[in-house]
């Protein structure tokens, strides 16, 4: 059990160098760092946005400027309303987060680790995965009203499946020398899965994670947009509906902000868990 | 003799493991195993009794049972009909009175080599004592500085010694060697034989080895159990059962040990003159 994480990569970019004779233009532009690269894409984006709308070129009713836009998030967060709606929706996708793939862990080690439990499971489990997200709002607003019972279980459905789904793989494929070791040894049980099993699958569990993370800001917007009076995705709603185009850019551009501020932060740990558990 | 001296190792009253090697009795030990559209018989009528503290290296051609042996005695597959006995207990579920060495190292690799060794200490081993076991074993398979190493980290010779010593943890009374040495290269193998040796004299323990090289087990055993077809039979059985006397280290030039090595090599089919 060497890393075989490492190996591939290095091929990889050996082989890119290889192919070229002289240092090429992407070689030398890789040269820079990273942070610096991934931010060019953003700036000039912002740029010509700046550009096209001061210039007149794109009307301002169909899209305010940057200023107007950076204005609109002043205001809201003058009233107290940007931070109520940015609070309600994080708070919305961690617990649905949480709770989903706890759920996905649960049922993933089962179906995962339990001939029986596959067999009895999986074709339903498979099947209620089929259903498209918002085919679920009108029935859980119905039994669940529109208060917050109703959203967070969306969110648990859209943590639980990606979670659910790596974990049952990731166990069934789980060294079968090592399980077998650790059973001459006397490890049965949950003794074994702990000792062997859950360690083998830990960084399956993390990939599953950040997808499922993915999910819950998908699942939450699905919720918030068809019945809410707060949060991003009635800020979405309300924006369309009063013509505030510059709110409804600015909700977009925290959505994106907020998703990729929790997936680092998740990624720095996944990063540390391949690094302990492999 | 390579080492007199006897480890002292910690005893615990309630440790349901031993320090005393056990014998081990194969009772008309058959193996069936059965596929959708065939049964084939590996091993049939297996008796032996393998006296406690004794090296027996069992050697056989590929396919004939060898492991399927060692492995009924450790619990990990249990014969279709016959039964294994360590010591006066029957064999009927994972048996913690021994301890396996497979061809792999097979450790956890997000353990360290010393955590890795405790994996083998048996239940209920006080943590003082359990640690004081792990440094002596360190010390014996030489891995002391590598303690706080992770497997990727050591060498294949180095990742087979601590499964040694994970095995050697339990304190078993009957160790099992699958291979153990088969996937390392020459020069580790001869260290390890040595190593096992030295291990032998100074951890009462039986120790059953699985092994393709004749010399490996002309060197090292007390007795060859030779496992093999007889003439029109599917499943295999004892074919030779040799007691070897000779003190260690044996010289492999003696004309005893010639004589031995060309007969247990016809019997696994292969012409001594060419090699």
């Amino acid at each position: 059990m060497s890393s075989p994480t490492q190996s591939p990569k290095a091929e990889r970019s050996d082989l890119t160098a290889g192919n070229r004779n002289k240092p090429g233009l992407a070689a030398r532009i890789l040269q820079a760092p990273k942070w610096l690269l991934s931010l060019i894409i953003p700036i000039v984006t912002i740029a010509v946005w700046q550009y096209v709308t001061v210039t007149g070129i794109v009307a301002p009713w169909s899209l305010p400027t940057p200023g107007a836009v950076i204005t609109a998030a002043g205001e809201l967060f003058q009233g107290g309303d940007l931070g109520k709606h940015i609070g309600i929706s994080t708070q919305r996708v961690l617990l649905g987060f949480a709770i989903g793939s706890l759920l996905g862990l649960f049922f993933g080690a089962l179906v995962g680790l339990s001939k029986l439990a596959d067999a009895l499971l999986s074709l339903s489990i498979g099947a209620l995965r089929a259903v498209p997200s918002l085919a679920w709002v009108p029935l859980l607003v119905l039994w669940m009203k529109m208060g917050e019972d109703s959203k967070v279980t969306l969110i648990i459905i859209g943590a639980f499946f990606p979670v659910f789904t790596t974990v049952s793989l990731a166990l069934r494929h789980v060294d079968a020398q090592l399980v077998e070791a650790a059973r001459s040894f006397g490890f049965k049980g949950l003794n074994l899965l702990r000792t062997v099993q859950l360690p083998a699958v830990v960084p399956s569990i993390f990939s599953g994670l950040r997808l499922a993370l993915a999910q819950a800001w998908l699942f939450l917007v699905a919720a918030e947009l068809l019945g809410a009076s707060m949060g991003l995705g009635f800020l979405l709603t309300d924006s369309q509906n009063n013509g505030r185009l510059d709110r409804l850019i600015l909700t977009i551009i925290l959505l994106a902000v907020f998703g990729k501020i929790t997936d680092a932060l998740l990624s720095v740990a996944e990063r540390w868990a391949i690094r302990r558990w492999t | 003799m390579i080492m007199a001296t006897a480890f002292a190792l910690p005893q615990t009253a309630d440790s349901t493991s031993t320090s005393t090697a056990l014998p081990v009795d194969f009772r008309n030990v058959s193996r069936t195993f059965t596929t959708k559209n065939e049964q084939r018989t590996v091993l049939a009528d297996v008796n032996l009794h393998i006296d406690a503290g004794q090296v027996v290296a069992i050697l056989g051609a590929s396919g004939c049972g060898k492991s399927t042996l060692l492995r009924s005695v450790s619990g990990l597959d249990r014969p279709s009909s016959g039964a294994v006995f360590t010591g006066a207990r029957e064999v009927n579920d994972i048996n913690e009175l021994c301890a396996v060495a497979f061809q792999e190292p097979r450790l956890l690799p997000w353990r360290s080599v010393r955590e890795n060794i405790s994996l083998g200490l048996a239940s209920g081993t006080n943590r003082l004592e359990g640690n004081e076991l792990i440094d002596q074993l360190l010390e014996l398979t030489g891995l002391s500085h590598a303690a706080d190493l992770r497997p990727r980290e050591i060498s294949g010779g180095m990742a087979q010694r601590v499964s040694l010593a994970r095995a050697l943890a339990r304190r078993p009374g009957v160790l099992l060697l699958d291979e153990p040495f088969g996937a390392l290269d020459a020069l580790t193998r001869l260290k390890m034989q040595d190593l096992l040796l030295s291990i032998h004299a100074s951890f009462l323990t039986t120790v059953l080895m699985v092994t393709h090289d004749v010399d490996e087990a002309l060197t090292l055993a007390d007795r060859v159990v030779v496992l093999g077809r007889r003439n029109g039979q599917q499943s295999a059985t004892v074919i030779e059962d040799l007691r070897l006397e000779a003190p260690h280290p044996r010289s492999h030039s003696n004309e005893q040990f010639v004589a031995n090595r060309a007969r247990l090599l016809g019997l696994l089919g292969v012409d001594a003159t060419n090699h």
